[in-house]
């Protein structure tokens, strides 16, 4: 059954709650105990589980993606260096980690449009309101049109706030590869609202 | 134009909108993960104490000098017992 997020998780009351995710980080690793851990887990699960549905299309496979990819950050956490939020290493192991697994799994199929057979040379400057202000029932359906790559790139950017030194060190890309995947990305997106909804051009 | 960072941008509603339908993630996720968090932690505590020791016991089956017997004369060189022609002193330390 489905509950609504904002019954999820354990009271707010905990006095963990009003710590700062690197508050909380500098805890676990200081004193190693499993519940400062816990906290982060709370934290961030159900939106990392979302992020593994919506890239891999699969409730079961989202779930051992959510597995992986906390064990990933668990190992890790000492490695974090707070260059960056925490929220936005933790969706760079989850993009990551999605990104893969669709590579190893669909080796025929391009995950990102400038990856496929013939790639348009030049593509046309798409203004970044074209998404920003769709209806989000059409984008929802736009974003499930485009290859998984491309709406993965998207959400960084306009979801999660990316920057594009960010999403370049995320998919260990060049920073100008990147703005040429956004560039292509949001043009494929235009192509494919202009498929689904022909009379509604933006 | 919209800015990226605008809170109220189409994608933010529609992670807003997903968040809120798509299901819990399993209970059994949490406690798998916090099973390798405890195994983890338990396997370096173990490292931590023993490893070391181990280490030191292996080298000195190879004819090394386990670093945890400390010796008089490392003693007298922690405490700068030295004698005029810069020897050692032997243990019982001043002259």
């Amino acid at each position: 059954m489905k509950t609504p997020s904002s019954f999820r998780g354990k009271s707010s009351t905990s006095p963990l709650a009003k710590k700062s995710d690197s508050e909380v980080i500098k805890l676990y690793l200081t004193t190693q105990r499993p519940d400062y851990f816990s906290a982060l887990y709370r934290r961030y699960s159900n939106k990392v589980f979302s992020k593994c549905i919506s890239l891999l299309k699969d409730e079961a496979l989202a779930q051992d993606a959510t597995q992986e990819i906390f064990t990933k950050i668990f190992l890790n956490l000492a490695k974090f260096s707070e260059r960056s939020k925490f929220s936005t290493w933790v969706y760079s192991i989850t993009y990551n980690y999605c990104i893969d697994f669709l590579r190893k799994r669909k080796k025929k199929n391009a995950l990102f449009s400038d990856e496929m057979e013939n790639p348009p040379d030049i593509v046309e400057e798409i203004p970044d309101s074209a998404l920003l202000e769709m209806e989000v029932v059409r984008l929802k359906k736009v974003l499930e049109h485009i290859p998984t790559g491309d709406k993965a790139i998207l959400l960084m950017k306009y979801q999660d706030d990316m920057s594009i030194k960010e999403i370049a060190a995320t998919l260990d890309k060049s920073e100008s590869a990147i703005k040429m995947k956004i560039k292509r990305a949001k043009h494929k997106a235009q192509i494919v609202y202009r498929d689904i909804f022909p009379n509604n051009l933006n | 134009m919209a800015s990226a960072n605008n809170n109220e941008n189409s994608f933010k509603k529609m992670e807003a909108f997903d968040n809120s339908q798509v299901p819990q993630p399993s209970p059994d996720i949490e406690r798998n993960v916090m099973g390798t968090a405890r195994s983890v932690g338990f396997i370096g505590n173990v490292i931590e104490l023993y490893f070391s020791k181990a280490l030191g016991v292996i080298s000195s089956l190879f004819g090394g000098k386990n670093l945890d017997d400390e010796s008089d004369e490392d003693q007298d060189m922690k405490e700068g017992n030295f004698d005029n022609d810069n020897n050692i002193m032997p243990s019982g330390r001043a002259k």
